[in-house]
C-alpha cells in the first residue's frame, strides 16, 4: 500500500494503516528528534507525541505535503520537549563546558565511534537557526524549498544559513581538535 | 578543514544515524489515541454550509490542552473570586461540592440565555465535553489530593468550557487593545460553541421558513420564533436569506451588523481565524466557493493574520497558510468559473484586468509582485513562465518574504537587515505595555535587537527608568540619545556569531547628520540577561 493509501485508509478509521504509517516514518521521526538533541532516553516519548498528534490531523495533510508536516510536528514536539523540562539551557551550558571531554552515556550508547559523538555534539553548539537548516540539509536531503518550508523562513534565509551553518560547525571542530592538541 | 573532509565526516555521520534503532512502540501511540478518543468522544453534526473537520480536530487538540494547562485562560472575575474563596485548608470533597453548584448555575444561565430546553442544552457536544471535563477533574481531585494551583486551575478550565459565543466576548470587558494571545484566548472561547449554536438555530428555523417568506414584519411573527429570533441575535448570528429564498442564520462576526463592539479590542491578527470559523475551504473542488470578491475579503483578513501574528507554530496558522496557499493558486491559475486562459490558450481580458488590479494594490499585497511578474512578461512576449510555474510553494515563500522581509546582506559584513516598519513599532509598544505591566522580567527576555529598538522607544517616551534598566552602568550612548525617535531609523541589523551580539541602527537620509549608523554591542548582567553595553566606533 502507498502512503497516500495509507494515509487514506488511516483518515478512515484504519488504526493498523496508521500503525503502518507509523513504522513507515517512525525512523525519520526519532533520527530527526535525537539530531535537534533530544536525548536518546526520550525518543520514544516525544516520538510517542508527534503521532498522537499527526493523528489529529490527517484530515488537514495534503499528498505532497506530508513529510514537511511531519518534520514541522517533530521539530514543534522537541521545542516541548526542551521547554517542559527546561532543560535546554542546562544541556547547552553542559555542552559548552564539557565538550568533547564528557559524553553523556545514552549517547556513547547509541553514537559509538568518537568522531561521530564529537561531531554530533558540536553541532548541538549551533545556534537552532543554524543547526535546524543543517540537519534537514545533511542528514535528510531535503531540499533547500522544503527545508524554507519546515522551517517557515524564506528560501535565501535556508542558503544563507547552510552556508553560515556549514562554516561556524568547520570553526568550532577545528577550535576542539586545537584544544585536544593543546 | 576542507570541503570534502568536511562532507565525508557529515556522511558519515548520517550513516550512523541511519544504523539508530527504532524506539517507538507502535501501539502505544494507539493505546494513547484511543485513551483520548474514550474521554473526549466528540461528536459535532455536520454543518449544511460548512466543512467541519478541521475544526473538530482543533476542538479536540484544544480539549487535551485544557485538560493539561490553562496558561491561555483569562482570569474570569468571577473565576477569580472563587480562587479567593479557596482556603488553604479546603478538602478535596468540598471542592467537588462547590465546583458543581457552580457549574450547574453556569449552565442554568446558558440553558436561559440560549432559550432552550433541559433536554436540548444537554444534546450539545460543547456541553457534554464540559460535563466530561467536570468528571475527569473531580476524579483527577479524589486522586490527586490537592496540589497546589490545582483547584484554582482546574476551576478554571472548567468553568471557561461552558462558553457561549456572548460570552466569550464578554470576557473582553472593560480591557482596551488585547494582545495577540489574550484576543486568540477570546477567538478560542467563541469557538466552542459558535458553529454548534448556528447549526441549532438554523434547525430550529426550518419550520418558520413560510412565515419568513410572508412577512418581514417581525412583529406578525409567531412568539416562539420572535424568541428564537432573539436568542440567535444574541449570539451575534444574523438572519440572512439564501439564492433559493431560504432564511438562515450566520455568525458573522467581522462584518455582520451585530458584530460585537468589543471586536475593536482584539488584535486584527486574529480575525482570520474567525473569518475561517465563519466561511471554512474557500475552495469547493478546484473552483471558488464563494463570489471572487468575497473569497477576497476572506483572503485579505487571513492574509492578516498569517502576516502579523508571532504564533507560527500554531496548527490552527498552518490550516489558514494552507488555505491561503490553495486559494491563491487556483484564483492566478484560473479556475472553471474565473479562467485565466481562453479555449485557444490566450489570456483572457478579464484575467489581464484582474492582474491590473493586483499590481495597482487592490487586492492582496502579499500576492501584488507575482501579479505584477506575470503582467510584465505577458506585456513583453505574450507568455509568462511566472503562470506557467507557479506552484505552491512560490506562494509560500511570498508569504516568509513578507513576514520576514529580511534582506540578507551577503557582504563581509555578516549582518542580516530588516526594514523598520510602523508594524515594529507597534511591536515595541506592545513589549513596552507589557513592561510597565509585568516589569523588568519582560525585558529579561528580549532578543538584543528588540532591546535596542525598546531602548530607543524609552528616549522617546522619555522613561528614564527604562533606559536605566537597558543599560549597563558606564554605557555611554553618546548621538544616540538625540535620535530619540524609532522613526528616525530605516534598518536595524544584527550579528550573533560572536559571544556578545552587536545591533546596527541604520539612521534613515532625513535624519543623517554626523552618523549614517550606530553599532551597538550587547552584554549579559550579573543575572545573566542582555543588556546594551556600549556603542561602538
Amino acid at each position: 500500500m502507498t502512503e497516500m493509501e495509507l494515509i487514506e485508509q488511516a483518515r478512515q478509521g484504519d488504526k493498523n494503516a496508521y500503525i503502518a504509517l507509523i513504522k513507515m516514518h517512525q525512523r525519520t521521526v526519532e533520527k530527526f528528534a535525537f539530531q535537534c538533541g533530544v536525548h536518546n532516553n526520550d525518543l520514544a516519548d516525544v516520538a510517542q507525541e508527534v503521532f498522537v498528534k499527526l493523528y489529529r490531523f490527517l484530515d488537514q495533510f495534503q499528498q505532497d505535503r506530508f513529510t514537511t508536516w511531519l518534520y514541522k510536528i517533530t521539530l514543534n514536539a522537541t521545542r516541548d520537549y526542551y521547554r517542559k523540562e527546561q532543560r535546554e539551557q542546562e544541556k547547552e551550558e553542559k555542552l559548552r563546558v564539557q565538550a568533547g571531554a564528557h559524553i553523556p552515556s545514552a549517547e556513547k550508547h547509541v553514537l559509538h565511534f568518537e568522531e561521530d559523538r564529537k561531531l554530533h555534539n558540536t553541532i548541538q553548539l549551533l545556534d537552532e537557526k543554524y543547526r535546524y537548516p543543517l540537519i534537514l540539509f545533511y542528514f535528510h536531503e531535503l531540499k533547500y524549498e522544503e527545508i524554507a518550508e519546515v522551517l517557515g523562513i524564506s528560501l535565501s534565509t535556508v542558503k544563507v544559513r547552510i552556508m553560515r551553518a556549514k562554516e561556524k560547525l568547520k570553526i568550532l571542530l577545528m577550535q576542539e581538535r586545537d584544544a585536544e592538541h593543546g | 578543514m576542507d570541503d570534502k573532509q568536511f562532507n565525508q565526516q557529515m556522511e558519515l555521520l548520517k550513516k550512523t544515524y541511519d544504523r539508530l534503532e527504532p524506539q517507538l512502540n507502535p501501539d502505544a501511540v494507539l493505546a494513547q489515541i484511543e485513551e483520548q478518543e474514550k474521554l473526549e468522544k466528540i461528536v459535532q453534526p455536520p454543518s449544511r454550509r460548512q466543512k467541519p473537520t478541521v475544526w473538530l480536530t482543533a476542538i479536540a487538540s484544544l480539549f487535551v490542552i485544557g485538560l493539561l494547562t490553562a496558561t491561555y485562560v483569562i482570569a474570569q472575575p468571577e473565576e477569580r473570586n472563587s480562587a479567593k474563596e479557596l482556603s488553604v485548608d479546603v478538602t478535596d470533597q468540598k471542592w467537588i461540592e462547590t465546583i458543581t453548584k457552580k457549574y450547574n448555575s453556569k449552565k442554568d444561565q446558558i440553558k436561559r440565555e440560549l432559550k432552550v430546553s433541559s433536554e436540548t442544552l444537554q444534546s450539545f457536544a460543547f456541553i457534554q465535553k464540559a460535563d466530561r471535563l467536570l468528571e475527569y477533574y473531580i476524579s483527577a481531585a479524589k486522586q490527586k489530593g490537592t496540589e497546589p494551583y490545582f483547584f484554582e486551575n482546574a476551576e478554571k478550565a472548567i468553568l471557561s468550557e461552558l462558553m457561549t459565543p456572548r460570552r466569550a466576548f464578554e470576557m473582553i470587558g472593560n480591557r482596551k487593545s488585547l494582545t495577540f494571545e489574550e484576543s486568540f484566548e477570546v477567538y478560542r472561547l467563541y469557538e466552542k460553541s459558535a458553529k454548534e449554536l448556528e447549526l441549532y438555530y438554523n434547525q430550529a428555523l426550518e419550520p418558520y421558513q413560510m412565515q419568513i417568506r410572508k412577512t418581514t414584519d417581525k412583529s406578525q411573527y409567531p412568539a416562539k420564533l420572535q424568541e428564537l429570533l432573539k436568542a440567535a441575535n444574541k449570539q451575534f448570528m444574523v438572519l440572512q436569506v439564501d439564492a433559493n429564498g431560504e432564511s438562515y442564520f450566520v455568525s458573522n462576526i467581522l462584518g455582520g451588523e451585530l458584530s460585537p463592539k468589543s471586536l475593536t479590542e482584539l488584535d486584527p491578527a486574529v480575525f482570520g481565524y474567525f473569518e475561517y470559523l465563519q466561511k471554512g475551504y474557500l475552495l469547493l473542488g478546484d473552483d471558488l466557493r464563494y463570489t471572487k470578491e468575497e473569497t477576497m475579503l476572506s483572503l485579505n483578513y487571513i492574509q492578516y493574520t498569517l502576516t502579523g501574528t508571532p504564533h507560527t507554530k500554531l496548527l490552527e496558522y498552518e490550516v489558514l497558510q494552507q488555505t491561503f496557499v490553495n486559494t491563491w493558486l487556483a484564483i492566478l491559475k484560473g479556475t472553471t468559473k474565473y479562467p485565466a486562459v481562453d479555449k485557444d490558450g490566450t489570456m483572457r481580458e478579464d484575467y489581464i484586468q484582474f492582474l491590473k488590479e493586483m499590481v495597482s494594490g487592490e487586492y492582496s499585497s502579499v500576492m501584488q509582485a507575482t501579479a505584477k511578474d506575470i503582467l510584465v512578461e505577458l506585456q513583453e512576449s505574450n507568455h509568462s513562465k511566472t503562470f506557467t510555474n507557479l506552484t505552491s510553494t512560490d506562494i509560500m515563500s511570498s508569504i516568509y518574504q513578507r513576514r520576514e522581509r529580511l534582506k540578507v546582506l551577503l557582504d563581509e559584513s555578516n549582518y542580516v537587515f530588516t526594514d523598520i516598519l510602523e508594524t515594529d513599532r507597534e511591536q515595541i509598544q506592545q513589549i513596552y505595555q507589557q513592561y510597565q505591566k509585568n516589569g523588568e522580567t519582560v525585558i529579561n527576555q528580549l532578543h538584543p535587537v528588540n532591546l535596542v529598538q525598546l531602548y530607543v522607544y524609552a528616549l522617546e517616551r522619555g522613561d528614564k527608568t527604562l533606559q536605566a534598566i537597558l543599560l549597563l552602568p558606564d554605557a555611554n550612548m553618546g548621538e544616540l540619545s538625540k535620535l530619540n525617535r524609532l522613526s528616525y531609523f530605516s534598518q536595524i541589523g544584527e550579528y550573533t556569531g560572536d559571544v556578545q551580539p552587536t545591533v546596527v541602527l541604520r539612521v534613515d537620509n532625513e535624519h543623517q547628520a554626523s552618523k549614517k549608523e550606530f553599532r551597538i554591542r550587547l552584554a549579559r548582567n550579573n543575572n545573566g540577561y542582555y543588556r546594551i553595553e556600549a556603542i561602538l566606533d
